[in-house]
C-alpha cells in the first residue's frame, strides 16, 4: 500500500505542525547557539522537536507554506486544485493549533513555550489566570 | 560559429567508447519526448529518515539501460559496461554557472549547458560548451506549477514514516521550456541553427530541455567562505 503525499492531509498537518515547532524552538536556542562550542551545539540541535515523518510530507509542507503566501499576498490565483485546498486547510489547521500551543504575550507579542505559562520568557510580564 | 560548433538534433548520434586497445562505435537515432519521458518515469528517486538523517538515492541506471537498449541502432555489443557508457553520454547534459556574460542581457534568463554529444574528428568523445538557452522570465504561477509537480510523491511500505519515492517532474520542466524559451545558441537541425520558439520548442532535445529549465528554478550558487578558528592563525 503506498500514500499520496499531495492527498494526505493529516499527514501534511502534522508536518507542517512539526516544521512550525522546531522553527519555534530553533528561535528560541539562537542565541545559545552563538554561545556554544561544538558539543554544545550538537547537544541543542538534538534536543530540537524532531521531524518524525518520511521526507515526502516537508517537502510537499514547504511547498504549502509558500502558497499560503503566495495566496496571502495576493501573488496566487484563487484556481487551487482539490489537493492543493485540502493542503492549504491543512496548513490552517496546523498553523491554529501551534497558536493554541504557543500564545503571545499580551505586552510584547512574544509566543510563549507553553498556553500554561506564567511568566513572558522575553518581557518577564506576569500573566494572570482567570478562574473559571 | 562553423557548423562544428553546432549540436545537430536531426542527425544521429555516433558514440565512441574505448577499452583498451579496442574501440566501440555505436549509432543512437534521435529520442523522441515520448522516450525520453518513459526513461524519466523509470527513475527512481527517494528518501528516507534515519534519525535526524535524510538519505536520499536515485537510481538511473535500469532506465538509462533501458533507453540505450531502445535507441541504439547499429553497433550494440551486448556488454553491459558499453549500454550504460552509452546511457551516460545520452543523459550527459548538465548546467554550468560560471562564464555567463550575457547573464542579465535584456532582463533574459540565461543557462549555459555543457554535454556530450556525438564522436567527431578522430572518433573522440567532445564535450560541448557553449549549449546557450535564453528564456523569458518565469511568471510566478509558472513557478508555481514547477514546484506544485515537483512536490508530488508516494510514501511506500505502508506508514507515513515510510520511505518516499518522487514522482519527478521532467515533463512540466519540458512543458515550461517550450513556454519560455526564446532563443538557442548551439544547436542546429540539418546544418540550419535553431531559431524561433516554435522551432526550438519542436526540435530540441527533450533531456536539453528538462536540464535547462531545471536550472531556471535552482537558487543561485552562494560562495562561502569558512571562518579562521583564532588558534589556526
Amino acid at each position: 500500500m503506498s500514500i499520496d503525499v499531495t492527498r494526505d492531509a493529516e499527514g501534511l498537518r502534522q508536518a507542517i505542525n512539526e516544521m512550525l515547532e522546531q522553527g519555534f524552538a530553533q528561535g528560541r536556542v539562537a542565541r545559545s547557539l552563538d554561545d556554544s562550542d561544538d558539543s554544545g551545539r550538537e547537544r541543542i540541535f538534538g534536543s530540537l522537536p524532531p521531524l518524525t515523518l518520511s521526507p515526502g510530507y516537508y517537502k510537499r509542507a514547504e511547498y504549502l507554506l509558500w502558497l499560503e503566501k503566495c495566496k496571502n499576498t495576493g501573488l496566487a490565483s484563487g484556481d487551487f486544485s482539490m489537493a492543493e485546498a485540502d493542503g492549504l486547510m491543512a496548513v490552517a489547521e496546523a498553523r491554529a493549533e501551534f497558536e493554541r500551543n504557543h500564545p503571545p504575550c499580551g505586552v510584547c507579542g512574544a509566543l510563549q513555550d507553553s498556553p500554561f505559562a506564567t511568566t513572558c520568557h522575553k518581557c518577564g510580564t506576569d500573566f494572570v489566570r482567570r478562574s473559571a | 560559429m562553423s557548423t562544428t560548433d553546432f549540436i545537430d538534433l536531426a542527425q544521429p548520434r555516433i558514440i565512441v567508447i574505448r577499452q583498451g586497445a579496442r574501440t566501440y562505435s555505436f549509432t543512437v537515432k534521435p529520442i523522441t519526448e515520448a522516450r525520453w519521458f518513459k526513461y524519466f518515469d523509470g527513475i527512481v528517486s527517494t528518501a528516507e529518515r534515519d534519525g535526524k538523517q535524510v538519505i536520499q538515492h536515485t537510481d538511473a541506471a535500469s532506465a538509462g539501460l533501458e533507453l540505450a537498449d531502445a535507441v541504439i541502432t547499429e553497433g550494440t555489443s551486448g556488454a553491459l559496461a558499453h549500454r550504460l557508457a552509452v546511457a551516460n553520454v545520452l543523459t550527459s547534459a548538465y548546467a554550468v554557472t560560471e562564464d555567463i556574460p550575457e547573464a542579465y542581457d535584456a532582463g533574459r534568463e540565461v543557462v549555459r549547458l555543457n554535454a556530450v554529444w556525438s564522436a567527431g574528428d578522430g572518433n573522440a568523445m567532445r564535450r560541448y560548451k557553449n549549449l546557450v538557452h535564453w528564456f523569458d522570465s518565469p511568471t510566478a504561477e509558472q513557478f508555481r506549477r514547477y514546484r506544485r509537480d515537483d512536490t508530488r510523491a508516494q510514501i511506500v511500505t505502508g506508514s507515513r514514516k515510510g520511505t518516499t519515492v518522487y514522482r519527478g517532474a521532467q515533463r512540466t520542466l519540458a512543458a515550461l521550456y517550450d513556454e519560455l524559451i526564446v532563443s538557442v545558441a548551439g544547436y542546429a537541425e540539418n546544418g540550419v541553427a535553431l531559431e524561433g520558439r516554435d522551432t526550438i520548442a519542436r526540435t530540441m532535445d527533450t533531456y536539453h530541455k528538462v536540464a535547462a529549465a531545471m536550472q531556471l528554478f535552482a537558487p543561485a550558487a552562494v560562495e562561502i567562505e569558512d571562518e579562521i578558528d583564532e588558534d589556526d592563525k
